[in-house]
């Protein structure tokens, strides 16, 4: 038996200040949330292999870098991949193509055992929004929730209805509104009738709120009926507008449904122009 | 920018908004009307109404409960991403008239 046994070592001088060890049996998992087209997400950093042999040159940092298209339908899109023995020096993920906003991009960092088929997480190394500018560092410890901070702000044309018929904007899944305003042009016809647009927020099934205009709509009349926070005051019959009230700060999750129930609907009453604007997080 | 009508209900929509995000169409529940037209047609028929103890009008049933369309059309994806219901599918629109026009 030798004296002394021959263990290779890495240099002390290359082994960073706050490296993170993996034995080659774990792997990075980037996984992405993401609602707009166009986006490529980049998880890079450096990584430091250990040495394998007395013999053999101190290794060096060397850069990785792994892109990956995120679908847009809010469902996490992921890439894992294994570096090898050694230490993750540095890592940071950010946005190579694409412009989305905050609230539109959220990406977690993970060390996960194993590269394919069922997966454990190790630990979580960073999670949060992502931009064009703002990016996630794998070493600053930013933990950020998915409904936290200002969300993105969308102003989102929605379905014109057939005639006679009413106005209902889903909730997609994986995502959180923030209802601002709603807006949407009556067309009346000229059968007489006193119409009172209600908007109505429902679970998917159980409405729990619905909000009237303050005055009626009569036949053959195009108003646009402008529901938002803070109105209080009653229809000015020279405005084109027919301003309503809306609750501020009101949530609303995934099948969640804003829709219009309109007391004396006629036949040919028409809904256009359906335009909303609300905030919203992505909830993985 | 591309519209569709959807052959379920007729609403006209853009699948694509113009900020680049997907819209996912889901069929309106029905209103009054086209209640009344389903009572007519003998595809659902409404309860008492335990004030008046006459059938309940569209109008109030439609207050009560959601009548939702067999052939409800969900674009929103499930999570193996396909659709979560086609409904009768749809078919092109014509274009809206643009939100801004530039005058020379």
């Amino acid at each position: 038996m030798p004296d002394v046994l021959a263990v290779p070592l890495q240099t002390p001088m290359l082994a960073g200040g706050a490296p993170l060890y993996v034995t080659g049996e774990e792997a990075l998992q980037l996984s992405v949330f993401n609602s707009v087209t166009g986006v490529t997400v980049a998880l890079s950093g450096r990584f430091l292999a250990v040495k394998q042999r007395d013999d053999e040159e101190d290794p060096l940092p060397k850069p990785f870098l792994h892109a990956l298209v995120p679908t847009t339908n809010r469902v996490a899109t992921l890439r894992t991949e294994t570096l090898g023995e050694g230490w993750i020096l540095d890592g940071a993920v950010q946005v190579t193509a694409g412009t989305p906003l905050t609230g539109n991009t959220y990406a977690i960092v993970a060390l996960v055992r194993g590269a394919k088929g069922a997966l454990t997480t190790l630990s979580v190394l960073a999670q949060g929004y992502i931009t064009s500018n703002q990016r996630l560092s794998l070493d600053g410890n930013v933990m950020q929730a998915f409904t936290d901070g200002a969300g993105a702000l969308r102003s989102i044309t929605g379905t014109t209805p057939a005639a006679g018929a009413e106005i209902s904007e889903t909730v997609p899944p994986g995502a959180r509104w923030e209802l601002q305003a709603f807006k949407a042009l009556l067309t009346t016809s000229a059968t007489a009738a006193n119409r009172v647009p209600n908007l109505t927020i429902d679970d998917g099934v159980n409405v729990f709120g619905g909000w009237p205009t303050p005055n009626s709509i009569t036949a053959s009349l195009a108003s646009t009926i402008s529901w938002g926070p803070g109105y209080s005051q009653a229809l000015n019959a020279n405005s084109s507008f027919a301003p309503a009230s809306l609750p501020t700060l009101w949530r609303l999750g995934a099948g969640f449904r804003i829709r219009t129930n309109t007391n004396a609907l006629q036949v040919g009453d028409q809904y256009s122009a359906i335009q909303y604007l609300v905030r919203e997080w992505l909830e993985g | 920018m591309v519209q569709l009508k959807c052959l379920t209900c007729g609403g006209v929509y853009s699948p694509v908004l113009a900020d680049g995000l997907q819209y996912f169409h889901v069929c309106p529940p029905l209103s009054a009307l086209e209640l009344a037209d389903a009572v007519a047609g003998g595809k659902v028929m409404l309860p008492i109404d335990p004030v008046t103890l006459l059938p309940e009008t569209p109008a109030v049933a439609v207050t009560r409960r959601i009548y939702e369309r067999a052939t409800k059309r969900d674009e929103n994806v499930k999570p193996d991403g396909t659709l979560k219901a086609n409904g009768k599918g749809t078919a092109p629109a014509p274009a809206p008239a643009p939100g801004v026009v530039v005058v020379p």
